[in-house]
């Protein structure tokens, strides 16, 4: 079964290679457009050198670094916001103002701040996941039953116990929603960065093979972007479903 | 064993009031939900609190619980203001599938208890295992509440109280959502679990025949705003039987008696 799945996933970007393959070989089609078995020989090639790897894993460390520190200092803002109802009221304006910003806006400024490198990569990414995030928190903390709380306060928990025990698993479907959406954003921002200001990563291969005429190379990191978008959602989705097993009884 | 005397042998001290609710009023708004209620809970008690939607029960048993702070008046617990919840007073509510966590599992939830009271985790595999037998849910420890049906949720709930080893258990109308098979279990249970425990229940219900099948007392509350219309002594042989109680001629004067305060016959 899993294989006729693949099978039928695998029809339609094969369909379009072959095509493609075809028109390039009969020079219907522009040299900036490769052709598939280019791709597929500088694919191979990056993957027997060891460079994609190294790009993939630059990319990847940077994007996981400011989804986590993004979605921890997220996660504690939203708590506190959709428990603390004056602190709404007080920062909620101007979050919303802040959040109005499109992230990769503010690459010129960081890069003032930080200089060229993985710290304004990681900012970036920081920033941008760090709104969905907040979002979700707020709206998972805000959709809590009183009753939850309620039974909280008759068992006399602390303050801090309560956010812990009650308050973050009570919200953490949402979260975990959040994290997600964040997830998609990170890859985004992090290869964004690494084509305009950070010289590392896929993104940084995929802007230096297209300005040295390898549109080959650059199809190829582009693939290998794919998969590694896909392989995090693909994780994530698992794990959430590992973790709230208990909704779905 | 179902027998509790004003000598309480567990203690072996004369019983005393535990729970005293003095001149209690609410108030929302303009509006007043309760008007001066007034009368204590002797230590080993089973008091009903009875009386139609509307009348208050719930904020009563809130204000027992320090979950809610009277307007007038106040709630004592052995000679101290009750502000806020107290350990040793547990409160049972009736949503059972909204008091229940339902990220953790029935085990999970009783821990909950243990966790508030700071028991050392070595201690906590015993303790839910004796509870868990108490309550009937021996097989039940690992599942997600979502997973078990009202009457076996509602048991978790009442394990989880009982972790708290209050000395007054508050119920707030906690079989009024079960069918009447399971109900009546579930009080033969109760009753079971106060006899053998040196427990005071207060027992709210809308339910007159369950007031009295329960209590050693009955509180009537009249509604607009909630007021105490009569306090009844239940004069009634325990144990309890389903067929037997129901049918003695005291259970049915008192309840001719409490059908005519709440009908308004």
């Amino acid at each position: 079964m899993i294989w006729r799945a693949a099978a039928r996933a695998a029809l339609l970007p094969l369909a379009v290679f072959a095509i493609w393959e075809a028109f390039a070989r009969a020079h219907a089609l522009p040299d900036s457009l490769s052709r598939p078995t280019a791709i597929a020989a500088a694919l191979g090639g990056e993957l027997l050198d060891g460079s994609l790897f190294a790009m993939a894993g630059q990319t990847l460390v940077a994007a996981t670094a400011g989804w986590l520190l993004g979605g921890a200092l997220a996660i504690a803002a939203g708590i506190a916001i959709g428990t603390i109802p004056a602190l709404r009221l007080t920062v909620g304006p101007a979050l919303e103002l802040m959040r109005s910003v499109p992230p990769v806006a503010l690459i010129p400024i960081a890069l003032l701040a930080f200089g060229l490198g993985p710290k304004l990569e990681i900012f970036m990414v920081a920033f941008s996941v760090f709104w969905p995030v907040i979002i979700f928190t707020a709206s998972g903390v805000g959709a809590i039953d009183p009753r939850v709380l309620e039974v909280a306060r008759a068992l006399r928990f602390s303050p801090l116990a309560r956010v812990l025990h009650f308050v973050l698993p009570a919200a953490s479907e949402r979260i975990a929603v959040g994290l997600r959406v964040g997830a998609g954003i990170a890859l985004v921002v992090a290869v964004t960065t690494e084509i305009i200001a950070n010289p590392s990563g896929i993104g940084y291969g995929i802007a230096f093979s297209a300005t040295t005429l390898r549109p080959d190379q650059t199809f190829a990191d582009l693939l290998a972007l794919a998969v590694v978008g896909f392989a995090i959602n693909a994780a994530l989705v698992g794990g959430e479903r590992r973790l709230f097993a208990w909704a779905r009884t | 064993m179902q027998q509790k005397t004003l000598f309480d042998t567990a203690h072996g001290v004369l019983a005393h009031t535990v729970l005293d609710v003095r001149n209690v009023g609410v108030t929302y708004g303009s509006r007043e939900v309760m008007h001066d209620v007034s009368f204590s809970v002797t230590q080993g008690d089973f008091i009903s609190i009875v009386g139609p939607s509307g009348c208050g029960k719930t904020t009563l048993l809130r204000a027992m619980a320090g979950l809610t702070t009277p307007t007038t008046g106040s709630v004592r617990f052995k000679d101290r203001d009750i502000g806020e919840p107290h350990a040793e007073v547990a409160v049972v509510f009736q949503d059972y599938t909204r008091a229940l966590l339902p990220w953790r599992t029935v085990s999970g939830n009783i821990a909950l208890a243990l966790e508030a009271r700071r028991i050392p985790r070595t201690e906590h595999a015993g303790r839910i295992a004796a509870l868990l037998g108490r309550v009937g849910l021996a097989n039940y420890a690992d599942h997600f509440p979502k997973a078990l049906s009202g009457g076996l949720q509602q048991r978790v709930q009442i394990a989880r109280a009982l972790a708290q080893e209050p000395e007054v258990l508050l119920m707030d109308e906690p079989f009024g959502a079960l069918d009447a098979m399971t109900r009546q279990r579930l009080q033969d249970e109760i009753l079971d679990i106060w006899s053998t425990t040196p427990t005071t229940v207060v027992f709210i219900t809308h339910d007159l025949e369950e007031a009295i099948y329960l209590g050693d007392r009955i509180i009537v509350l009249e509604s607009d705003p909630g007021r105490i219309g009569a306090d009844i002594r239940v004069e009634l042989p325990r144990p309890r039987n389903q067929l037997t109680t129901r049918e003695d001629e005291r259970f049915l004067a008192i309840r001719h008696r409490l059908f005519g305060l709440l009908s308004g016959v």
